[in-house]
C-alpha cells in the first residue's frame, strides 16, 4: 500500500510540474491513478521458462545466420555453369584459358575507408540544377512540373470542361502544403561532421575476362577502338528457376534477378492477394537469410534486416481492402552501417542491402545494392544556425523547391513537423556527367499530422553540411523567382493518386507504379 | 543512464555474451509484462519475449547509447514483435488498437483470474489509442517520460502534456467512470 502510494505521489508530482493548476484537485486525480492501478493485472511470470530462455541465450542457442566473407565467391564456384552475355556473346569468346578469371571481382570484404584530408571533395553543392524544380528542359520548354513536389490535387466539378475534349479530366485544385515546425528547440552541438564519399576508380570486372583482340560481332572492327574496356556483364544460369547476375563495372554495383524465362508462372497469374496471405516478417527474413548465406553475401557492413513496409502504408490508406493491392514481393533491407550509424535515404527509409522476396513461391526473387564498399572520409564544417534547418524543412525539407501559389483554386493543408533526430543519410551530388554517392549527417523530422490521405512523406530530411544547406537555399532562391504559372485546364490529363487498383510488382515491371502520384502530362 | 548497464551493454558489443545474463535478468520481468499487458496469453507472451530478447542479443552491436536509452530500444524491439504478430496473426490488427477492440473480438484472453481487460477497455477507452498507451506506459509499465518519448516517437515535453490530458479527460468524464466501477464493483 505504502508502495502504491509512492507511485501515485511520484506521478502527481510529475504532474504538477507541468500544470501547477493540477494540484487543485489533487483529490480526484489520486482516484482515477488508483483505479488505473488497480486495473493493473497481476502477472506471475513462469520461472521455468525465464530459466529456460537465460541458459539458451547465454548459451548462444538462438538461430543466428552465420554470415561469410567473400560474397561472389559462389558464383566463381558456378561460374563453368553460366554464360557470358551483355556486351559480348560466348561463341566469339575465344580465350586461351577457358574458364572466366572473375579474381578481381573477389576484391575484399566490409567497408573500406581512407581518411582524406578537410574538404577533400570540394564543394558539396551540385553543379546541376535537379530535375525537381527546373523550370525548363533543354530546349527551353516548360517541362511538367508537380505543384509542390509532393503534395496532390482534388478533382474541380467539371463545369469547366472544354468543348470536344470531354474525355479530357477537369483542371485539379492544386494543394498546397504548409510546413510547420511544432518540435522542441534543437542545438547543433558539433562545427565540424564527417563526410563520406563513395569511391568508384578500382575495377572489378577483370580486362582479360574476355579477349577483346577476337571480337567479331556486328562486323565492326573493334581493332580500332582505343582502350576498350568491360562495362558490364550479365550471367545466368541455364537451369529451372535460376538466377540471372548483372556487374556493373562503374558503379562497382551487383544485382541479381531471377531468369524469367526460367521460372514457372503458375502462381503468378490472376490472384488477388488478401492481407492474410502475407507472412510474418520473421518468416521473410529467413527466406532472404536463407539465400543469403547460401550464396556467401559478406554482410558485415550491414545491420539488423527490416521488413520494408512502404506497401502498407498505401493498404492502409485505401478505401476498399477487398481491392487494395498487395504485392507478392516483399523487400527485406539490410541498412549500411557508415560511422556505427544505420543510413537512410532522402526519403528516410532505411538504406542497404536490398532482397526481395517473392512469398508465393518462397523465394529470393532479386537482390539489389550489393556494393563495393570503398569510402573516403572528410571533415567539413556543420551549419551553425538552426533556424535554417527550420527554413528549409518548412518549405518541405532538403531539394524539395515549393513553387508557392497565392491567390485562388490552391487548397492549403498544414503539415506539422516534430523534432528531429540526427542521422546518418545518402545524397547525391550531381555534375554533368557523373553523380557521386555521398554519406551525410542530417536532422530527420517525423510528419505529425500525416492524415491527409494524398501526403505520403512520414519523415523529412536536412544535411547539416554547411555546402548542401546553402546550394538548397539558392536553388530554393532561384525557384522563388521562377514561380511558373499553372499549365492551362484543356491540354492537361490529371491522373490522381490511386491507391485501390492493382498494379505490377516491382521487380517485374521496372518503372511501373505512376499510380502513385499525380502526373500532369501535356 | 545506469553505468553499470552501459558497462555491460559495451561488453556485449565486444563479444561478451555472458554479460547478456545482467540485462537480461533486469529486463525479462518488465519486457514479458509490457508484452502481457498488450497480448494477454500466456504462451504468446512468452514467445514474444523470447524474440524480443533473441533479437536484442542479436542487433545488440547497433545499439547506440547517443540514441536513446537501452530501455527504450528494448522495448522498441518488443512493442515491434507485438506489432508483428497483430499484423500477421489479428487480421491486421494494429498494437494500438488492442484497447478498442470490441467485445466480440475474437482474441484470446487467458483465463487469468485478475485480469480485467474489459473493465480496462471500458474505462480506457474514453481516451484515444496514443493517450491510452501512454497512460500504460507511464502507470502500469513504470517508465519515466524520457523512456517514453523515445518508444511513442514524441517529445518528452508532449508525453507529460498528453499524459495530463489524458488524465483531465478520465476526470471529465468521472461520473460515468465511477458509475462504471460501481457496477463492475471494482
Amino acid at each position: 500500500m505504502k508502495n502504491e502510494n509512492q507511485k501515485i505521489d511520484k506521478i502527481l508530482q510529475d504532474l504538477y510540474k507541468i500544470d501547477p493548476n493540477l494540484k487543485k484537485q489533487e483529490k480526484k486525480l489520486k482516484e482515477i491513478i488508483k483505479k488505473l492501478l488497480t486495473f493493473k493485472p497481476e502477472i506471475e511470470i513462469n520461472q521455468e521458462f525465464v530459466k529456460d530462455l537465460r541458459k539458451k541465450l547465454l548459451k548462444g542457442d538462438n538461430k543466428q545466420v552465420k554470415f561469410k566473407i567473400n560474397y561472389m565467391s559462389k558464383f566463381i564456384y558456378a561460374g563453368i555453369g553460366m554464360i557470358v552475355m551483355a556486351l559480348i556473346l560466348v561463341p566469339y569468346y575465344n580465350n586461351k584459358n577457358n574458364n572466366i578469371n572473375f579474381h578481381n571481382l573477389v576484391k575484399n570484404s566490409g567497408i573500406n575507408i581512407e581518411n582524406v584530408e578537410e574538404k577533400a571533395f570540394g564543394s558539396l553543392a551540385s553543379i546541376s540544377n535537379y530535375n525537381v524544380g527546373s523550370l525548363e528542359n533543354s530546349d527551353g520548354e516548360n517541362r511538367e512540373i508537380g505543384v509542390t513536389g509532393m503534395g496532390s490535387a482534388q478533382i474541380n466539378s467539371s463545369d469547366e470542361q472544354v468543348e470536344g475534349r470531354d474525355r479530357i479530366m477537369p483542371m485539379p485544385t492544386p494543394v498546397v502544403y504548409e510546413y510547420k515546425y511544432v518540435g522542441d528547440d534543437f542545438e547543433i552541438k558539433k562545427d565540424k561532421t564527417v563526410v563520406f564519399k563513395r569511391i568508384k576508380d578500382s575495377n572489378v570486372l577483370a580486362n582479360n575476362l574476355i579477349s577483346l583482340d577476337n571480337l567479331d560481332i556486328g562486323k565492326i572492327d573493334y581493332a580500332k577502338f582505343s582502350n576498350l574496356q568491360i562495362n558490364s556483364i550479365s550471367l545466368y544460369e541455364d537451369k529451372d528457376s535460376g538466377y540471372r547476375v548483372s556487374i556493373d563495372n562503374g558503379e562497382k554495383k551487383v544485382s541479381i534477378y531471377k531468369n524469367w524465362e526460367t521460372w514457372s508462372q503458375e502462381n503468378s497469374l490472376n490472384k488477388r492477394l488478401k492481407i492474410a496471405d502475407v507472412p510474418s516478417d520473421e518468416n521473410i527474413i529467413t527466406v532472404a537469410n536463407t539465400f543469403i548465406e547460401n550464396y556467401n553475401l559478406d554482410m558485415s557492413p550491414y545491420g539488423e534486416a527490416i521488413v520494408d513496409k512502404a506497401w502498407l502504408e498505401d493498404y492502409q490508406r485505401a478505401e476498399n481492402k477487398e481491392k487494395a493491392y498487395i504485392p507478392y514481393t516483399m523487400t527485406v533491407i539490410y541498412p549500411l552501417i557508415m560511422d556505427g550509424k544505420e543510413v537512410y535515404n532522402e526519403y528516410r527509409n532505411k538504406y542497404g542491402l536490398s532482397v526481395q522476396v517473392d512469398f508465393r513461391n518462397n523465394k529470393v526473387s532479386s537482390v539489389n545494392e550489393i556494393v563495393e564498399h570503398d569510402y573516403q572520409s572528410s571533415d567539413y564544417e556543420v551549419v551553425q544556425d538552426e533556424d535554417r534547418i527550420i527554413d528549409i524543412v518548412e518549405r518541405g525539407g532538403y531539394r524539395n523547391y515549393n513553387y508557392r501559389r497565392e491567390g485562388e483554386n490552391v487548397e492549403k493543408k498544414i503539415v506539422e513537423l516534430g523534432s528531429p533526430s540526427l542521422e546518418m543519410v545518402r545524397v547525391w551530388k550531381n555534375s554533368p556527367n557523373v553523380s557521386e554517392e555521398l554519406y551525410v549527417e542530417a536532422y530527420i523530422f517525423p510528419v505529425l499530422n500525416s492524415d491527409d490521405n494524398n501526403f505520403y512523406r512520414d519523415y523529412l530530411i536536412v544535411p547539416i553540411v554547411e555546402d548542401l544547406v546553402l546550394e538548397d537555399e539558392k536553388q530554393n532562391n532561384n525557384i522563388s523567382n521562377n514561380t511558373p504559372e499553372l499549365l492551362p485546364g484543356n491540354t492537361s490529363i490529371i491522373q490522381p493518386r490511386n491507391n485501390d487498383f492493382p498494379s505490377v510488382d516491382k521487380d517485374e515491371k521496372q518503372g511501373s507504379g505512376s499510380n502513385m502520384e499525380i502526373q500532369i502530362l501535356n | 543512464m545506469d553505468i553499470q548497464e552501459l558497462k555491460y551493454i559495451k561488453k556485449c558489443q565486444e563479444g561478451e555474451l555472458e554479460s547478456f545474463a545482467y540485462i537480461y535478468d533486469k529486463y525479462i520481468n518488465k519486457i514479458y509484462k509490457y508484452i502481457y499487458y498488450r497480448m494477454p496469453d500466456k504462451y504468446i507472451s512468452e514467445d514474444l519475449t523470447s524474440q524480443t530478447f533473441i533479437k536484442a542479443l542479436k542487433s545488440i552491436s547497433l545499439y547506440n547509447k547517443d540514441k536513446g536509452s537501452f530501455s527504450s530500444w528494448l522495448y522498441k524491439i518488443a512493442k515491434n514483435n507485438l506489432a508483428d504478430y497483430y499484423r500477421t496473426y489479428k487480421n491486421n490488427l494494429d498494437i494500438n488498437d488492442l484497447w478498442y477492440l470490441e467485445d466480440d473480438t475474437n482474441i484470446e484472453v487467458a483465463a487469468d483470474k485478475d485480469f480485467k481487460l474489459d473493465k480496462v477497455k471500458k474505462y480506457l477507452n474514453k481516451l484515444n489509442k496514443e493517450q491510452k498507451e501512454i497512460v500504460i506506459l507511464r502507470v502500469w509499465d513504470e517508465l519515466s517520460y524520457s523512456e517514453i518519448s523515445e518508444i511513442v516517437q514524441k517529445s518528452e515535453a508532449s508525453c507529460k502534456m498528453m499524459f495530463s490530458r489524458s488524465l483531465e479527460k478520465l476526470k471529465q468524464e468521472m461520473p460515468i467512470g465511477l458509475y462504471l466501477l460501481l457496477v463492475l464493483n471494482i
